[in-house]
């Protein structure tokens, strides 16, 4: 069990901004994050927790900012706020050459020959080719599951569907999503495991440089054989070292969110049968009810730093002070959405900030979108009627990514 | 009417594509580059809907036509009564 960090409160911070909020542990919090997030709609815009974020940058003493304006406005102000990782917060190599994570982790004016390396084959048409491939991944799980009448989701389908997407995207082998999954859960989720996750990452590390040096020599129609044949600032081609950086952050990025916001909204869905009837009465609704189930769903919860002494809407930062941008307290901000805890497949949510906004907003996110909206249709064809097993209670882990750790679903099978 | 696409601040959600692809159209790096654009009136309810729909607010209505009703940019309560959407 992590213990609670708590941390003196700078002598910057006024005492009536200092509030606690931890996002990542607290009991309270992981009972139910939604009315958590929701219940802070009048705590002042921006307040100073001195608990929470054990594991990350030290643990405890940060900014935390709500409200949807302000949360839009946090994101868009890489002037003030870089989105570098500090060291050590990432399992992601340092390597010498390139700094780990891009382009997520480089501020403009840098980040812009790295986002150009990839903006092509993520945008809504290259994410639509994918569309044929992904269903066909869908179908393929859930068949190895419909006919026992339950599954445990985040295990048997939120974890393997991304995986096997990473793949495809990649040009390396479905099939191989079960060593994927492993990879994954080991190094994003070490519990203490220290070696394991340096091996599994060592693993990585290994199969993602040789995918590179492969489609360096022989390139294919895939992602990493177009990044590298594109050009990089001035140089004909990005250096082996960017392109690594980018895959790296591609493997943690893509396949542990999409877990995360599948099971959202699968537990949306098993509990939620009106809402799971109209989308079977009227599919043309799903492309919506995506944007409105990733609204009331953002589970996202991003760190930024200050980078020099400034004032923010009338709260004075210092540099090096860290801050956390919570995309649900944007999405479901209760001053700025009408009925902000219900679903209405109707609204016009697509100004959510899920993917948050500015130069880093979500590289991945019309794929993202996409294998929500397949894996909605694939499911709803195969297995229409369903809902959670009886004694089934949803165990939220906090932090970052907010999600599940399982979700237990059953179905009659005649 | 008219509509004005900022491309500065254009971040490529695609959301104004997604919600009127016949007036907001995507270069291939996923950015809507159309600058200055003429709105068809069978299109402006579309095109209302994507400004609304833009997390970055970069869509800006021009020569505004009375007979549209307009929703003002930041309230999201008056987006959120709009029609349903097929």
């Amino acid at each position: 069990m992590a213990h609670l960090v708590r941390r003196p409160v700078p002598d910057h911070v006024p005492s009536g901004l200092v509030r606690e909020f931890d996002f990542f542990t607290d009991p309270n919090f992981l009972a139910d994050p939604w009315v958590a997030f929701d219940a802070l709609a009048d705590a002042p815009e921006i307040f100073w927790s001195p608990v929470g974020g054990q594991g990350y940058h030290g643990g405890g003493g940060y900014w935390f900012i709500h409200g949807y304006d302000a949360v839009r406005e946090g994101f868009r102000r890489h002037d003030l706020f870089g989105a570098s990782f500090g060291p050590g917060e990432t399992s992601m190599p340092e390597a010498a050459e390139c700094p780990a994570g891009v382009p997520l982790t480089v501020d403009p004016p840098d980040h812009a020959r790295y986002r150009a390396l990839l903006a092509e084959d993520f945008t809504p048409r290259a994410a639509a080719m994918l569309e044929s491939k992904l269903r066909t991944l869908a179908a393929d799980l859930i068949d190895s599951f419909a006919q026992r009448g339950s599954c445990e989701f985040v295990e048997e389908f939120g974890r393997p569907f991304p995986a096997a997407a990473f793949l495809a995207l990649f040009g390396l082998p479905s099939a191989e999503w079960k060593r994927f999954v492993e990879l994954a859960a080991t190094i994003l989720h070490p519990g203490g495991k220290a070696a394991a996750a340096a091996a599994a990452q060592e693993e990585i590390n290994v199969i993602l440089a040789d995918l590179i040096a492969s489609r360096q020599k022989d390139p294919r129609d895939d992602l990493m054989s177009h990044v590298l044949q594109r050009p990089f600032g001035d140089q004909p081609s990005p250096p082996r070292a960017v392109a690594e950086s980018i895959a790296h952050l591609l493997f943690e990025a893509g396949l542990d969110t999409m877990t995360m916001a599948l099971g959202h909204f699968f537990l949306f869905l098993a509990t939620n049968p009106a809402h799971r009837q109209r989308l079977r009465d009227d599919p043309g609704v799903t492309a919506n009810a995506v944007e409105e189930l990733l609204r009331a769903n953002s589970f996202i919860t991003l760190p930024r730093f200050v980078k020099e002494d400034t004032t923010f809407r009338g709260v004075f930062m210092k540099k090096g002070d860290h801050v956390w941008l919570p995309t649900a307290c944007g999405s479901r901000d209760p001053h700025s959405w009408e009925r902000h805890d219900e679903v209405n497949f109707d609204r016009l949510a697509h100004r959510h900030l899920i993917f948050g906004a500015g130069p880093h907003r979500c590289l991945g996110s019309h794929l993202a979108r996409l294998e929500l909206r397949v894996a909605i249709e694939e499911f709803n064809t195969r297995i229409p009627e369903y809902s959670v097993a009886a004694n089934y209670v949803p165990d939220y882990h906090g932090g970052i990514g907010m999600g599940l750790d399982s979700l237990r679903l059953v179905w009659d099978t005649q | 009417m008219k509509v004005r696409v900022d491309s500065s601040l254009c971040q490529g959600h695609a959301m104004c594509h997604a919600l009127a692809p016949e007036v907001y159209t995507l270069d291939d790096l996923g950015f809507c580059n159309i600058g200055e654009k003429e709105v068809h009136p069978t299109q402006q309810a579309a095109a209302l809907r994507g400004r609304d729909g833009c997390p970055e607010r970069a869509i800006t209505i021009l020569d505004h036509s009375e007979q549209v009703s307009d929703t003002p940019t930041l309230d999201h309560r008056s987006s959120a009564k709009g029609p349903p959407y097929s």
